[in-house]
């Protein structure tokens, strides 16, 4: 099993269930490990009937509506098919591996009916399951990195590994992939979008160089989506540059104006509902000169939105205020004088799209567009966050990965962000990628075990 | 800038970070009362702090522990706010830095009160009661005088209920216990079942991750049941001597099947093992998740409990020997000691942490109620609601 979090550790735990003998490699630390799935909180499901921690019903064709909605046609249906009726049966095998759920969430409008939530999230979860497959008798190697692999036809051979005495070999009987995207391998990421990657935040583990993935491409692996595809979010740019996971994410953006570094607005702040439009930001900020923004607003929704880790500029004057964030006085003096003259003067309702909003103004804030009037302002300085990369290993319904124009491979499995691509090419839905991880590395360490 | 203003300081500094994640808010009573706060104060740090049970399942679920530069350690930051809480409500204030000396202010009240009942018992005793053993009923005040028990019981006892009672008062007022909505016997009653049943002790149902972070256990929930049973029960034990002693006229020592003594011998017994399950677990547990001075203090309230009752234990088991007389006069002195430091050491943190529940009952039962009658942060439920931010 290579790879530390939620998938290879699912992996890991089906194999050895199923009698294999199984050592898991994890190229980070003990301290490091889990890869992305530490950052992570909770998993969707199909459920039938309302339980303990769950209200309602949710089935396998809403499920499969929610997610063509975000992913559109061109994903592969039979998995994802696949992927939704085993995620049914999940809850029930993580509870028997140890893992406790958070009690039905506090509020109204949540995603209790979708989605459970790891007590603690995702770092306790990874414990759980690593304490879990070591007393199964699994053997955890730390700080053990996978170099390459030897691949004869449509076999893994061997695989090289890494360790503080040099490189050794293993020879396997399977190799189950669960070493996650590429989002923190910046030359990688450099590739397709320049110097820009740079200035990126990689919101989960530094880790997830993708040096399996790119190895196994190589070798004749069937690639699946897209190649220079990211998920993001806007994240406090004060943040730190890898492992900011959920806290420096920042939800002033309805609320506010959104200027580049020209002082400039560059798109519709009210859109939509804030849940359903914060991950368009991320590219959204990525396409600004020098991938920097800043959300600008006032007393009046200072208290509004969850509060950040990092707590906003503050000034008695936008004026003051530009000067905080390196801006132009001038320019965002103007930008935001010219925004509050155009505001058509509805009735502000934070609650729905209440058609407050700009006229004549280019681009628009379709709603929400309260004036910025009222000092102190406010400003948080905002960068793209990657989430995760889309590109990834194709596999069939054995989790085993496909070769491009031949059989898939014998004994090599993915699962996890790995193989999210046959899946997700792209959008996301909250909690999908941890029933990816789950339902494919119970399917990858089960199939494994039979090879 | 003060160690208090310092410590505050590093608190907000990492609650800020838990308010913006809020994974853990529910392993116990303190997340969900953070988040109902974006600044905090010194009286926040001290509510927030006493209310935590140091299960520490919010630190082996944090992503943000060292070594990631967040570094965040809560069950430390708590344990440092409780040691600066007990002595920023400690009267008179000069000997609030007795918290801070734990051994040596355990020292020192042994050696007073062994002095005292030395004292006591070379003016009142003859040389020969001391190994003239059990001659029964009264043979205990022959060694001791009876009128000298008293006197110094109930010194002691009255100078630990004024010191711990003004810091509870002064604490409940600066945490906001006197505005509070639910007051009066149903507050007293869930105080009492939270406190007593050690619910944040649990970790959300998972149990606590002392000593072991990585393997959660019921084992510090019974330790500290059978530390407070026990001590509950020699109380109780008192209490029924002196029943028997003035209202039937009975005097001590009394026979092994009887109420004081099977009620302190229970106790006694249960004192023993938790104490020493508490010195074991506390020689297991990382030092990085707890406060040095807070430790100690713990530490030197265990040493000083575990004599108490081994003492007591052998005075039992061998006060028909002619040692009778001298065991007497060391557990006199290690009962003496005990509570001379009991106002200024760790017993008060039964004390504050039943505060801080109380309040937090009271808060609770205020978040509820709002949120029932819909007047809740509605804009933020809307527009992130609690979940989706953390949903991704």
């Amino acid at each position: 099993m290579i790879g530390g979090g939620n998938a290879a550790l699912c992996a890991a735990i089906a194999a050895r269930q199923r009698g294999a003998e199984v050592l898991l490699v994890e190229r980070a630390s003990r301290e490091w490990r889990g890869g992305n799935s530490k950052y992570t909180r909770n998993f969707r499901c199909v459920h039938h009937e309302p339980d303990a921690v769950m209200p309602g019903r949710y089935d396998e064709e809403e499920f499969f509506d929610d997610l063509m909605q975000v992913t559109g046609p061109e994903t592969d249906r039979e998995l994802a098919r696949l992927c939704i009726a085993r995620s049914a049966e999940a809850p029930r095998w993580m509870e028997a591996n140890g893992i406790s759920w958070q009690p039905a969430m506090r509020g109204t409008l949540h995603l209790g009916r979708t989605n459970r939530f790891f007590l603690g999230g995702g770092k306790a979860l990874v414990n759980t399951l690593s304490a879990r497959a070591e007393g199964l008798g699994v053997e955890i190697r730390y700080e053990t990195p996978v170099l390459d692999f030897t691949i004869d036809g449509d076999r893994c051979e061997a695989v090289t590994l890494g360790s503080a005495d040099g490189e050794w070999k293993l020879d396997p009987g399977a190799v189950v992939l669960a070493s996650g995207g590429f989002e923190a391998n910046l030359s990688w990421l450099e590739e397709h979008w320049g110097a820009a990657a740079r200035n990126y935040a990689i919101r989960g583990s530094r880790q997830n160089d993708g040096l399996p993935l790119r190895r196994m491409l190589e070798y004749g692996a069937l690639a699946r989506g897209n190649p220079k595809g990211f998920h993001a979010i806007a994240v406090d740019a004060r943040g730190p540059q890898f492992e900011g996971g959920i806290v420096t994410r920042v939800d002033s953006v309805p609320f506010s104006v959104m200027v580049n570094e020209n002082g400039e607005r560059f798109y519709d702040e009210g859109e939509e509902l804030w849940p359903k439009r914060y991950a368009t930001w991320g590219r959204l900020i990525a396409e600004q000169p020098n991938q920097r923004a800043w959300s600008v607003f006032d007393r009046q929704v200072v208290d509004r939105f969850m509060s950040t880790v990092f707590p906003p500029y503050r000034a008695d004057s936008i004026a003051e205020l530009a000067g905080f964030c390196s801006l132009d006085p001038g320019a965002l003096t103007a930008t935001v004088a010219a925004y509050n003259a155009s505001l058509n003067g509805g009735s502000y309702d934070p609650a729905r799209l209440d058609g407050l909003a700009t006229v004549g103004m280019v681009p628009p804030k379709s709603n929400w567009a309260l004036p910025i009037d009222q000092p102190p302002f406010y400003a948080y300085p905002l960068r793209p966050g990657i989430t995760f990369t889309y590109l990834g290993l194709g596999v069939d319904s054995d989790a085993r990965v496909r070769r491009a124009g031949a059989d898939s491979f014998q004994n090599v499995f993915a699962a996890g962000e790995i193989m999210a691509g046959n899946i997700l090419r792209r959008g996301y839905l909250a909690g999908f990628g941890m029933t990816i991880g789950t339902v494919f590395g119970r399917i990858a360490g089960e199939a494994s075990a039979g090879v | 800038m003060s160690e208090l203003q310092q410590l505050v300081d590093e608190a907000q500094r990492q609650f800020t970070i838990c308010n913006a994640c809020r994974y853990c808010e529910d392993y116990c009573a303190v997340f969900p009362a953070m988040e109902e706060r974006r600044l905090f104060t010194e009286g926040d740090l001290g509510y927030l702090s006493t209310v935590c049970h140091d299960c520490r399942a919010c630190y082996q679920a944090c992503m943000y522990t060292e070594p990631h530069d967040f570094a965040i350690n809560i069950p430390r930051l708590m344990a440092e706010g409780r040691l600066a809480t007990y002595e920023r409500y400690a009267r008179p204030r000069w000997l609030a830095r007795l918290f801070d000396r734990a051994r040596s202010t355990l020292l020192g009240a042994v050696l007073a009160a062994a002095l005292a009942v030395l004292v006591v018992y070379l003016l009142a005793s003859s040389a020969e009661t001391l190994l003239m053993g059990n001659e029964g009923p009264g043979s205990f005040y022959t060694v001791f005088p009876h009128a000298a028990m008293l006197i110094f019981g109930l010194l002691l006892a009255a100078w630990a209920i004024l010191v711990c009672g003004i810091g509870a008062v002064l604490f409940w007022r600066d945490i906001g216990g006197r505005q509070g909505g639910v007051r009066g016997p149903g507050l007293w009653w869930r105080t009492l079942v939270e406190a007593g049943e050690l619910r944040w002790m649990r970790g959300g149902g998972d149990e606590c991750h002392f000593p072991d972070e990585e393997k959660p256990t019921p084992l510090r929930r019974y330790t500290h049941s059978a530390v407070a049973g026990g001590f509950v029960l020699t109380f109780a034990a008192t209490v029924a001597a002196a029943i028997e002693e003035n209202i039937f006229g009975i005097l001590p020592p009394y026979p092994v099947l009887s109420v004081p003594v099977l009620l302190g011998l229970i106790g006694g017994v249960l004192v023993t093992a938790g104490c020493l399950g508490f010195l074991w677990m506390r020689r297991e547990a990382p030092a990085e998740l707890t406060a040095e001075r807070t430790s100690r203090l713990g530490e030197a309230f265990t040493w000083s409990l575990l004599v108490v009752s081994v003492t007591g234990l052998a005075l039992l088991a061998l006060r028909e020997t002619n040692l009778m007389g001298p065991l007497l006069l060391v557990h006199l002195a290690a009962v003496f000691a005990f509570f001379l430091t009991a106002p200024y050491g760790h017993l008060v943190h039964a004390l504050y942490r039943s505060v801080a529940i109380a309040r937090s009952v009271q808060e609770r039962a205020a978040i509820e109620a709002e949120e029932a009658s819909g007047t809740a942060a509605g804009l933020e439920l809307v527009m992130v609601a609690p979940g989706e931010e953390g949903a991704e």
